[in-house]
C-alpha cells in the first residue's frame, strides 16, 4: 500500500463536526471561562479527588456518610491552573486548590509502563537494575513526583504533588495486587 | 468546607488569585480559532483512527481543543502546535481507550456511508485501515496521511524507530492481503 494520494483521498472527506467546533468556541468565550468539560472534568483532573477522597473512607465512616454527600453536591465549576492543580468552586462560591493527578503501573507486553496523567514512561529496565525510580514534572509552578520501589511485577508507587517550594500537598500510595 | 477538612491535601477557602484566573488563558480568541480552523479536523482524524467512533472522536477533538486554549507555553510555530496537538489527541484516545465509559458506537458502515467515498478503491481502503489493530492504524496514519517520516512518527508516539518500522511494514502486509481479499470477493462490476 504505497499510495499516498488514494490513502489522502480515503480520508480526507473525514471532518469534525461544526456543532462539535461551536460547542467548543462556546466554551472558550463563555463568561466564566470555563475550562474544563464535564464529564472530562471528573474522569480527568479530578481523578485526583477520587483518588483523594478514597483516603477519606475513615474520615466518612466517621461522619456517618455525610462527607461524600456533602462533597456530591459541592463542585459546580472546577478551573485548571496546570497539570496538576485545578481551582473548585463551590455552589455557595467557596472556593478550594485540588491537586493531583491519575497515576498507574501498567503491565503491557510483559513491560512495566508508568502512567502519570498523560505521560507514559516504559520503566522496566530501571526499576530492575535499581529496583526504584523516581518520576518528577513541573507544570506552572506545580511538582507532581513518582517514587516507584520494588520490581517490575511487585513494585509500590507514591505520588507526591506541591507546589514548588512547598511540602507535598497529597500522597498518594499504591502497590501492585 | 468542613467537608474536605479530613483530606490531606486540599485546602479550602482560599481566595482565587487573580493571577489563576489570568494564567488559564493561554492565548487570544482569534489565534485560537484560527489554530482550530487549521488543525480541527487532523485531531479528529487521529483521535477517529484510535476510536473508530466518530462520536468518541469528537469528545477527544474538543478536549484537546479546550486543552490548547488553555495552553501557557508559547510555541515556535504552527508546525509546533500541530504536533503538540496531534500527541495530546494520541493521550485523549489512549485513555478513552482504556476508560469504561466509552461505549458511544456507531456501525463503521453507517459513518463510511456520510464520507461518500468516490469509489470501491477508496472504499476498500477504508475498512482495510479500520480493521488493523488500533497501534498500526496511527501509525499509518501519521506516516501516509499526514506525512511524517519515520522518526517523527516515532517522536510522537513514544516508540522506538525500530518499532514503528516494523509496524509500517506489519500494516503494509495486512492492508495488502486485505485489499487483495476485498477485490476477489467482490470482483468489479462495470
Amino acid at each position: 500500500m504505497n499510495d499516498r494520494k488514494l490513502f489522502k483521498e480515503t480520508f480526507s472527506p473525514m471532518h469534525v463536526s461544526e456543532e462539535a467546533i461551536s460547542e467548543v468556541m462556546k466554551m472558550t468565550q463563555s463568561k466564566n471561562k470555563k475550562l474544563l468539560r464535564l464529564p472530562q472534568a471528573v474522569a480527568g483532573l479530578c481523578a485526583c479527588l477520587v483518588l483523594v477522597l478514597g483516603l477519606a473512607v475513615t474520615a466518612n465512616a466517621a461522619t456517618g456518610g455525610e462527607l461524600f454527600d456533602g462533597i456530591a453536591g459541592m463542585v459546580l465549576d472546577i478551573f485548571q491552573v496546570n497539570d496538576y492543580k485545578g481551582i473548585g468552586v463551590s455552589e455557595s462560591g467557596e472556593e478550594f486548590t485540588l491537586m493531583g493527578t491519575n497515576v498507574d503501573l501498567i503491565a503491557r507486553e510483559g513491560r512495566a509502563i508508568l502512567v502519570v496523567g498523560e505521560d507514559e514512561e516504559d520503566i522496566t529496565d530501571a526499576l530492575t537494575r535499581d529496583g526504584a525510580y523516581t518520576y518528577e514534572r513541573t507544570s506552572g509552578g506545580t511538582v507532581c513526583r513518582v517514587e516507584v520501589t520494588g520490581t517490575p511485577e511487585d513494585w509500590k508507587l507514591e505520588m507526591a504533588v506541591f507546589d514548588e517550594g512547598d511540602q507535598p500537598a497529597i500522597t498518594i500510595t499504591r502497590a501492585s495486587d | 468546607v468542613g467537608f474536605f477538612a479530613p483530606l490531606k491535601g486540599i485546602s479550602y477557602g482560599r481566595a482565587l488569585p487573580e493571577q489563576h484566573t489570568k494564567e488559564v488563558r493561554g492565548m487570544s480568541d482569534q489565534e485560537f480559532t484560527r489554530l482550530v480552523q487549521m488543525y480541527g479536523d487532523t485531531v479528529f482524524r487521529v483521535s477517529f483512527h484510535f476510536l473508530k467512533s466518530r462520536a468518541d472522536a469528537e469528545d477527544v477533538t474538543q478536549t484537546v481543543l479546550l486543552r490548547l486554549f488553555q495552553e501557557k507555553k508559547p510555541f515556535a510555530s504552527d508546525e509546533h502546535v500541530k504536533h503538540w496537538l496531534i500527541r495530546v489527541a494520541v493521550n485523549e484516545s489512549k485513555r478513552l481507550l482504556c476508560c469504561a465509559w466509552r461505549r458511544k458506537t456507531e456501525p463503521l458502515e453507517d459513518y463510511a456511508e456520510t464520507l461518500c467515498l468516490p469509489s470501491r478503491e477508496h472504499s476498500d481502503l477504508f475498512y482495510a485501515v479500520m480493521a488493523l489493530p488500533v497501534k498500526y492504524r496511527i501509525v499509518v496514519y501519521l506516516y501516509y496521511y499526514e506525512d511524517y517520516p519515520v522518526e517523527e512518527v516515532a517522536r510522537i508516539l513514544g516508540r522506538n524507530r525500530s518499532t514503528v518500522q516494523t509496524q509500517l511494514m506489519r500494516a503494509r502486509g495486512m492492508l495488502y492481503d486485505q485489499l487483495k481479499e476485498d477485490r476477489h470477493e467482490r470482483p468489479e462490476t462495470v
